[in-house]
């Protein structure tokens, strides 16, 4: 019995071993493979992998070929992933033109995480980002080589090296649109670096002292044996944009323009400036304007001081100058025309003004008042001629009555009966001479 | 005999499970998935007690040296008898970029290695050998210039430790002391040669050339005399350009008429680089151009403005140890 029990036991255990056998854990089922491989996607998914989410899922995809799901999935994200990195490329070449190097890099390296293929997110990396100081040209219709080396280097054959440079084949025509960088190429009479180093710092000495058309002197000179040297294109900038800046401290806006549209764009500090010189521009002109409405006004030219000082306020609504020229303009005029008896003038001018401008209300209500006292005593007039039974001179009194206070109470209704009255009678006068 | 009836009928039939499982495989296991899947993306395989992923990656990524995909994709050590495995077909992380980073790759550039610890300018070979040692011992890996240029244009990824030990010399140590100590560790290097100064008295010879060539070294050029490609104060134009074009192509020349390979590398001699020559080197089909700017280089790096850790024999072990970046963090996300 002992024996039995014994061997029980042992076959238990035997059986047992065989069945975990059956479930070695080396050997996953195919369904089980594919589910670890559909959660290892999901996951980094959702922890913004997509590249390697994308990739688990292509995994998952070989194990179980039949999931038309995944293909759609698989699908959805590759769209997914070209959208983002385009978005990071688009927002890389904003960066890189406000001048942001670091977060273009940044963005442009998310680009390609996303999406190794971006053609323009490496270009700009691995090119533009290089040579952050570096020329750049956009090809025009009918460009070539050797005319872009003829106007850059004033070498023609510098064709072959500007296109190697860019990887590009001399000998095959240029693609309109494409960007080509312009090396920085030494010319005929060439500076040596020394030379060249030392003109560079005595520029720079220039610039800190402020003497800003001896350092466009130097980079003059140099650029003539030397150009497309970068350096020297940010000490040329500096010193146009320190000229600009005086020209505008002594007020000569349209000269310190002028200057600053010769320095390069994208220069630190050339887009302020030139707002700020437009703006002065602008603001002078005003400025005149305002002058001579001014001196509209002291002659007593009102209409002409209104015309000009309204023409300011159109370009500048803000100008405060010209707001009071035009309500003191309006003002005298009101008053003027009131002066002249010549009532209606003068409401037309005063309405143009807020009713607390000084006294405008009190002048447009004896200007009010005027009008109506001698409504009253046209329409007065008229009822005399209309008991004298001169109907026609009657309308016509009343008539100037409604011009003159519209709101007459009795003015239109008795004009009104003095028309029907002579209507009939001129039909009696009509029927009396058929008559006869 | 009754008593044992039972136990009896019980433990043949164990046994008879027993065997069948043997024949069809997994006793009461779930179906099996196919032992390969392939595809163009990847292949899936169950490993034997035979695989190793060097052996796999031999059999399906055609090189033994790119286990470390396997490893890095399934994130092993090394191959167990049973285990799937998947085995990325293309570059998984091209470039090195990840969501936290991107990879570097350190190029160091030994200037003179020598025999002895006395000798004033120099890394001594003890020393060299250590830091070859450390390389090796810590998954540091040589990688081929070739390799290294598809990686700098997003083309293919490196084993994440890649690393490049480069040479400017025609001197004999780089045979003598350098070339024996790679040797033993598993390593390659890359030599810039001088050609101008190649079979002159003590220093290298072409057939010493070809054996390194041979090993799997990468042979490049510094130009003939090694001199400064900086431009003299009173050359001309013409003169100038000429001059940098004979140094660059005549060097390019003997190496492939001695060695019978072209040749796609240049190291600046004294570092200096500039538009001009890079525009050269591009015409005469070089790929990849080494200054002596200290740095990593990232795959976006300028393949003709190359970055190299200088070691002169200063450098203390810790230094040394904290130079090699081969990973710079940035959200990529």
């Amino acid at each position: 019995m002992m024996l039995v029990r014994r061997n029980r036991f042992l076959l238990l255990i035997l059986v047992g071993i065989l069945l975990s056998w059956g479930f070695d854990s080396t050997a996953r089922s195919a369904a089980a493979e594919f589910q670890a491989y559909r959660q290892r996607a999901t996951a980094l998914e959702a922890q913004g992998d997509l590249p390697q989410a994308l990739f688990a899922w292509r995994v998952a995809a070989a194990l179980e070929p039949d999931d038309a799901g995944i293909k759609e999935t698989i699908q959805a994200l590759s769209a997914a992933i070209a959208k983002a990195a385009a978005e990071h490329s688009r927002q890389g070449i904003t960066y890189f033109r406000a001048g942001d190097l670091e977060k273009a890099r940044k963005e442009f390296l998310a680009a390609l995480r996303l999406d190794p293929d971006h053609d323009q997110a490496l270009f700009y990396l691995k090119r533009r980002l290089n040579n952050p100081d570096g020329e750049a040209y956009t090809v025009q219709p009918g460009d070539s080589f050797t005319q872009i080396a003829a106007t850059y280097y004033r070498d023609a054959d510098k064709a072959a090296l500007v296109a190697c440079f860019n990887d590009l084949d001399p000998d095959k025509p240029l693609r309109i649109g494409t960007t080509i960088l312009l090396p920085e190429l030494a010319t005929e009479k060439m500076l040596s670096r020394r030379e060249t180093d030392a003109m560079l710092a005595r520029a720079q000495q220039a610039l800190d002292e402020k003497k800003y058309s001896q350092v466009l002197d130097i980079t003059a000179r140099i650029d003539e044996k030397q150009p497309r040297y970068a350096r020297l294109r940010a000490l040329a900038d500096a010193a146009r944009l320190g000229q600009a800046v005086r020209l505008m401290e002594e007020k000569q806006y349209r000269r310190a323009l002028d200057l600053l549209n010769e320095v390069t764009p994208g220069f630190e500090g050339r887009g302020r400036a030139i707002d700020e010189a437009r703006q002065r521009i602008d603001a002078q002109a005003s400025e005149e304007k305002l002058r001579l409405a001014q001196a509209y006004m002291k002659k007593g030219a009102y209409l002409d001081a209104i015309q000009v000082s309204q023409r300011v306020m159109e370009e500048n609504p803000g100008n405060p100058i010209a707001k009071t020229v035009y309500e003191a303009a309006h003002y005298a005029l009101g008053k003027q025309y009131l002066d002249r008896n010549q009532e209606l003038k003068a409401l037309e001018a005063l309405k143009a003004l807020s009713p607390e401008y000084k006294d405008t209300a009190q002048l447009i209500a004896q200007a009010q008042g005027r009008l109506n006292a001698r409504a009253e005593e046209y329409y007065r007039r008229g009822v005399k001629h209309f008991l004298n039974e001169e109907l026609e001179a009657a309308v016509a009194a009343w008539q100037k009555a409604l011009e003159l206070n519209p709101q007459h109470p009795k003015a239109r209704q008795d004009m009104d009966n003095a028309l029907r009255l002579l209507d009939k009678w001129r039909n009696l006068d009509k029927g009396d001479k058929n008559g006869q | 005999m009754r008593k044992y009836g039972c136990p009896y009928v019980l433990l043949v039939a164990v046994f008879w499970a027993a065997a069948a499982a043997g024949c069809t495989g997994r006793f009461l296991a779930p179906p099996e998935p196919p032992a390969v899947i392939r595809n163009d993306d990847l292949s899936v395989v169950t490993a034997t007690g035979q695989d190793t992923l060097e052996s796999l990656a031999l059999t399906y990524l055609g090189d033994a040296d790119e286990a470390w995909r396997i490893a890095q994709y399934n994130q092993v050590g090394k191959a167990q008898a049973g285990q799937r495995l998947v085995i990325p077909l293309r570059p998984v992380a091209p470039g090195g970029l990840q969501p936290d980073g991107y990879q570097t790759v350190p190029v160091l550039y030994y200037p003179r290695i020598v025999a002895e610890k006395r000798a004033a300018r120099g890394v001594p070979a003890s020393t060299f050998e250590a830091q070859v040692q450390f390389l090796r011992e810590n998954g540091y890996r040589t990688v081929r210039l070739a390799q290294l240029s598809e990686f700098l244009n997003l083309h293919a990824d490196l084993p994440p430790k890649a690393v490049v030990i480069s040479f400017d010399s025609a001197e004999r140590w780089v045979y003598d002391s350098a070339y024996p100590v790679l040797k033993r560790n598993g390593f390659t290097a890359v030599l810039f040669i001088p050609t101008g100064q190649i079979d002159k008295a003590r220093r290298l010879n072409w057939k010493e050339i070809a054996a390194m060539a041979a090993e799997g070294f990468d042979i490049g050029t510094s130009g003939i005399d090694a001199r400064s490609l900086a431009a003299g104060p009173k050359t001309t134009y013409k003169e100038y350009s000429r001059k940098v074009e004979d140094e660059i192509s005549l060097s390019q020349k003997a190496i492939a008429q001695h060695l019978k390979m072209p040749c796609h590398f240049f190291a600046y001699p004294g570092g200096y680089a500039s538009d001009m020559i890079i525009a050269l080197l591009k015409k005469h089909g070089f790929r990849l151009a080494f200054t002596r700017e200290a740095g990593s280089n990232p795959f976006f790096a300028d393949d003709f403005r190359l970055r190299r850790t200088l070691l002169g024999g200063q450098e203390t072990e810790v230094w040394f140890q904290q130079t090699l970046t081969t990973f710079q963090p940035m959200d990529l996300r």
